[in-house]
């Protein structure tokens, strides 16, 4: 019988298919009804064991369990999608994305040997670590952060409660996908930014 | 979102921070505070006679084997663990193991324990290959057994997979990832013989080698969790530690010489069991970018087994140091195929020196055949043939004998079975020869 971890991984991995699943279909000439429940189609068919493995399980072999931080960006990219949250509620807020790549600039080159600190030892349970990430958590909501906060929250949450494999907060917190997403979108809005500058002038 | 729901927010967001945080911190707080090392406990029978004894864990031949660890069972038998498969990276690697009778002194039939196919059913997660098998004992006889699995790319995407057993290695629980790596969980690998902290925490060394070389230590919990993860060096060097735990608060650390440059064995050395490490430095003790092993005697007398050249893997040798690993003095030549290296360039030779070898190393063999043809088929190139002897594992068992296993031309496991009243006596009449600084 799978472990109960080994279920959160892959369905994290297959409702993370969901965001991307809502806006391919949202290219569609579907209702809203019929795009939710193509969408939960999606979610299923990862779930669907072929060759002794679903296919989750295979994106999992590769990137491993998708961090809380990326289900709430997901979440709220889907829920946006199909008119549950309000336009207002958006994962692109510039605080948030540079919060997201401070942590992985800080966290990445040094876990992988740049330097003898490994910020990573942090996350198995070092209390200071706990603190500057509640301090985080209430500046995310002080500057109207909610979604940091959210989801720093929700992420120290279910590294309490053993919700993946790993007992490491940092892989609650952040994965390499989001870290990747998050340089991308960065570059793009100050690229933007830079550009509507020069126009101004 | 509906108004009132909006207006919750804010609270509800209160809510999760309170709880949450309060969940993190109760969760930070028992943590198992840092705590001595373990040895553990040796009694040397009286009167026993001076004995050496080889021979093969295996003898069929075809599969390339490699990469061998030892574990003390309950009963003072010993199970050996290695990775067999058609070449080393290929999918159908597997987890080997037997178990040999100190008794009789002969190993058992060889059975399975892991597969790409089962790991991957049991991981819920792709997996591409096997590779070093490493196995530890706990207080309460379950074994723990720590496999390194492969999901992206080579060696340097490696990851620990780790499964256990209650009846002494027969049966396997279903296996789990061990997550030690925040990118994509990659480079984490075993090599070095785990070992236990006093309160029954397991220390498993493990290495990296993707971007950076280096060396680190996990303490894991009896289901496989890691509680703390600490680097031994930095850098693009070193490879493949194996602690020497000296007594509750000192240990040393051996690692293979993982890049260019001087070619020596690194070290590293605690006095306050693990809080602290000191900084890598190259010893004198020569290393051709091989897998060294070793273990600390209870009188303090460090032990090593290790490839003692700069290039190649054809000698191997037992080295010990009294001083902590300061000095260091050849105990015993166990391989040296040095003189031999420009005659290897017939095949027919080769496999005549390889059965002279095999019969060599266990006079009871009826059929040393299968040695060379293996040997043939992994160790030849091109009409070049060379002779390996690589991957040491070293254990020190409770009557006081010192266990060692290595790969035999990438075809074979040699085992190699000292008795303490050998180690004694050898250890008494060595020659100092002093090669460290």
């Amino acid at each position: 019988m799978a472990n109960f971890s080994d279920l959160t991984g892959l369905a994290g991995i297959a409702l993370a298919a969901a965001a991307p699943s809502s806006m391919a279909l949202a290219r569609l000439p579907l209702s809203k009804r019929a795009s939710i429940l193509a969408t939960g189609a999606v979610v299923v068919l990862l779930l669907i064991p072929f060759g002794g493995l679903p296919l989750a399980g295979y994106v999992r072999g590769i990137v491993g369990d998708l961090s809380i931080s990326t289900l709430v960006v997901l979440g709220v990219v889907t829920g946006r999608r199909f008119g549950m949250l309000s336009p207002g509620v958006s994962p692109r807020r510039v605080g948030s994305l540079l919060f997201l790549v401070i942590a992985a600039c800080m966290l990445y080159p040094l876990a992988l040997g740049v330097g003898a600190c490994d910020p990573y030892r942090l996350g198995y349970g070092e209390p200071w670590f706990l603190g500057l990430l509640l301090v985080f958590a209430l500046g995310g909501i002080a500057l109207r952060l909610p979604l940091v906060a959210a989801s720093i929250s929700l992420a120290v949450l279910a590294w309490a409660a053993g919700w993946y494999e790993s007992g490491n907060l940092w892989d609650y917190l952040l994965d390499p996908m989001l870290a990747a997403y998050s340089v991308l979108a960065l570059a793009f809005w100050l690229f933007r930014w830079f550009g509507f500058r020069l126009r101004a002038r | 979102m509906t108004a009132a729901t909006a207006k919750r927010a804010p609270w509800l967001l209160y809510g999760l921070l309170v709880v949450a945080f309060a969940a993190g911190f109760a969760k930070a707080l028992a943590r198992p505070p840092a705590v001595p090392f373990q040895r553990p406990a040796v009694v040397v029978p009286a009167n026993e006679a001076p004995k050496l004894r080889t021979r093969f864990v295996s003898s069929s031949a075809g599969p390339h084997r490699h990469a061998a660890s030892l574990v003390e069972l309950r009963d003072g038998r010993i199970r050996a663990f290695w990775f067999s498969g058609s070449r080393e990276g290929a999918p159908d690697v597997v987890i080997r193991s037997a178990v040999f009778d100190p008794r009789n002194g002969r190993w058992g039939a060889e059975q399975t324990v892991a597969d790409r196919a089962g790991t991957q059913g049991a991981v819920l997660r792709y997996v591409k290959k096997l590779g070093n098998p490493v196995a530890e004992r706990a207080a309460d006889g379950t074994l723990h057994l720590y496999y390194v699995t492969v999901s992206l790319g080579g060696w340097a995407g490696s990851s620990i997979t780790t499964t256990s057993s209650s009846d002494d290695g027969e049966t396997w629980s279903p296996a789990r990832r061990v997550i030690s790596s925040p990118f994509l969980n990659v480079s984490t690998l075993v090599k070095g013989t785990p070992f236990h902290y006093a309160d029954g925490t397991i220390g498993l060394p493990v290495y990296h080698e993707f971007l950076g070389k280096f060396g680190e230590l996990l303490r894991l919990d009896a289901t496989g969790a890691v509680l703390d993860k600490q680097r031994l060096s930095d850098g693009r060097r070193a490879l493949q530690p194996v602690v020497l735990v000296q007594d509750g608060e000192r240990a040393r650390v051996l690692m293979r010489h993982g890049d260019g440059g001087a070619n020596r064995v690194l070290r590293s050395a605690t006095i306050d069991a693990g809080r602290h490490w000191t900084p890598a430095r190259e010893t004198l003790l020569a290393n051709p970018n091989a897998a060294v092993t070793g273990l600390a005697m209870p009188d303090g007398t460090l032990l090593a087994v290790l490839n003692d050249i700069e290039a190649n893997r054809d000698v191997l040798s037992l080295v010990a140091s009294n001083d902590g690993g300061a000095n260091w003095r050849t105990i015993h030549i166990l391989e040296d195929q040095q003189a031999s290296r420009e005659r290897l360039v017939d095949p027919a030779v080769y496999a005549k020196a390889v059965k002279a070898q095999a019969l060599v190393t266990d006079a009871s063999l009826r059929d040393a055949a299968p040695f060379a043809e293996s040997s043939v088929q992994h160790m030849c190139v091109a009409q070049r043939c060379s002779f390996e002897f690589s991957y040491p594992y070293l254990i020190l068992t409770a009557r006081g004998d010192a266990q060692l296993v290595y790969t035999w031309n990438r075809s074979f496991i040699k085992h190699v079975e000292f008795s303490g009243a050998w180690l004694a006596r050898h250890l008494k009449e060595s020659t100092k020869v002093p090669v460290d600084g």
